[in-house]
């Protein structure tokens, strides 16, 4: 799992036994998560902090040492999980796709026409990031990464805005979207909703479903075929 | 040559025209350019001298701008914190200390850009409107300017770098301008959309989703496009606002389908 994480020669090691160990007979008897999984839970809680502290202060404002005191660890052991900060910005937005890669996925797996394809994919799209996750307040933050972690992320982008458009295509199709310019409305719609990040407050008077409520029904609304 | 380092940093007022000029040239060119055209404004105002009144504040004005602007699009290409003001200094042909003449630091320049495009917005808003035309064409109007002000080298700088680079003090003095645009276009909403039945929350809410629209221009957008960037106004605020309009029965007023 995850071997291209840098570790420690001895942690490797101590995993890989435990794994090894795990096959034959379980330790704990599973009643304990185990290191693997502790490794990967503790990786993902700093990426999880990462976003949040990105998305508020920004990735350049954002030093290794906040998000090592908003968890409560040090930075030496932040560098336990990621070899510098630029690849942990790599790893939000690997993340950040890989929401959307499960909202598609999810969307593909039901009936429905376009539109409703559409309205649950960013039902299920604004639910996970007010829930738990800004992640669209790290999308402008694409130049930080090293080059090849660039590509890679911006090949994911291109082929998310090319599943939306075909979602949007569909819809002009079978009759229930209005038509439009697909590359337009995919820009409309999830440019408004990337910008909820920015106002949006766990704390605040409206919660994360009231607001997946009324842009769900802003976007039904903009693109639904006119009588 | 040191002589006129030294005559220059004595006079800035004259260095203006040095300023405006676009790219390179010898500087005993630089330097003819310069005696010629105090020649001719001699020749026009003989009695006015270049430090008088107005004519300097103006000045002082025009200079600070196009340090704004040259910072807003390196900002923009390179990033808050690759671009150093030295190189700032370096596009524009004038030197570091000049630049601090103008601005304190990295820091304000990027803050005076966000300001800069949301004060060119509201003399844009306060300019050509009129209060008779019907609130759905006023919020077109507001749109179009927002849109305008967006995709200029100071919006676009606004939209995808002073958000996330300015420090939180300065952000939050952002975050007032920002809140005052914000509620006009609530407050043309509003009128648009004279119904009972929408609560003043989901007003500001489509609010919240015009303006999230929008500032997604800049990351498409390109003038050289096959889209204007009036389409893509009337398309945004037919899909986002129309369904809202044509329960007032404004819809017509601006959109013509």
């Amino acid at each position: 799992m995850k071997t291209e994480t840098p570790s420690p020669v001895g942690r490797k090691d101590s995993r890989s036994t435990a794994a090894k160990r795990s096959k034959a007979r379980p330790r704990w008897n599973n009643l304990v998560k185990s290191a693997d999984e502790q490794y990967e839970l503790k990786r993902q809680a700093v990426i999880a902090e990462a976003i949040r502290a990105f998305g508020h202060k920004g990735y350049q404002n954002t030093s290794l040492d906040d998000i090592a005191s908003r968890l409560n660890v040090t930075k030496p052991a932040l560098y336990y999980y990621f070899k510098s900060k630029k690849e942990l910005l790599y790893e939000c937005h690997n993340l950040a796709m890989d929401i959307g890669d499960r909202a598609i996925e999810y969307v593909e797996s039901q009936p429905g026409s376009g539109l409703e394809k559409l309205q649950r994919l960013v039902e299920y799209y604004i639910d996970n990031l007010t829930r738990e996750l800004s992640a669209p307040a790290i999308l402008h933050e694409i130049d930080a990464m090293r080059p090849e972690h660039r590509r890679r992320i911006l090949q994911r982008r291109r082929k998310f805005d090319r599943l939306m458009r075909g979602l949007v295509e569909e819809g002009i199709a079978d009759g229930t979207i209005e038509p439009c310019n697909p590359k337009l409305a995919v820009f409309w719609f999830m440019s408004a909703i990337n910008g909820i990040p920015r106002w949006f407050r766990s704390d605040g008077e409206l919660t994360g479903a009231e607001i997946a409520k009324a842009f769900v029904q802003f976007l039904v609304g903009g693109l639904q075929k006119r009588k | 040559m040191a002589a006129c380092i030294a005559r220059c940093s004595h006079r800035p007022v004259e260095r203006a025209s040095g300023l405006t000029r676009a790219g390179g040239g010898a500087k005993t060119r630089a330097r003819q350019r310069l005696s010629i055209s105090r020649k001719r404004d001699d020749a026009r105002k003989p009695d006015r001298r270049p430090w008088d009144g107005d004519d300097r504040a103006d000045l002082h004005a025009r200079k600070k701008r196009l340090i704004l602007e040259t910072a807003a699009r390196a900002f923009a290409d390179r990033g808050y914190h690759g671009t150093t003001l030295e190189s700032i200094a370096t596009a524009l042909r004038i030197s570091k200390p000049t630049v601090y003449y103008y601005v304190k630091s990295k820091e304000e320049i990027l803050f005076e850009i966000a300001k800069t495009a949301l004060d060119d917005l509201e003399r844009e808003l306060a300019t050509r409107v009129d209060a008779d035309r019907p609130a759905a064409a006023r919020l077109h109007h507001f749109f179009r300017a927002y849109a305008k002000m967006i995709s200029g080298d100071l919006g676009v700088c606004m939209v995808l770098v002073a958000d996330r680079s300015l420090r939180p003090a300065s952000r939050r003095k952002l975050r007032a301008y920002k809140k005052q645009i914000e509620s006009r276009a609530v407050a043309l909403l509003e009128e648009c959309i004279r119904d009972d039945r929408r609560q003043a929350e989901e007003l500001r809410l489509l609010a919240y989703a015009l303006f999230g629209a929008f500032n997604g221009i800049p990351q498409w957008f390109s003038p050289k496009g096959a889209i204007s960037l009036e389409k893509v106004t009337r398309y945004y605020l037919r899909a986002l606002a129309s369904p809202f309009l044509a329960l007032a029965g404004e819809e017509d007023v601006t959109y013509n389908r």
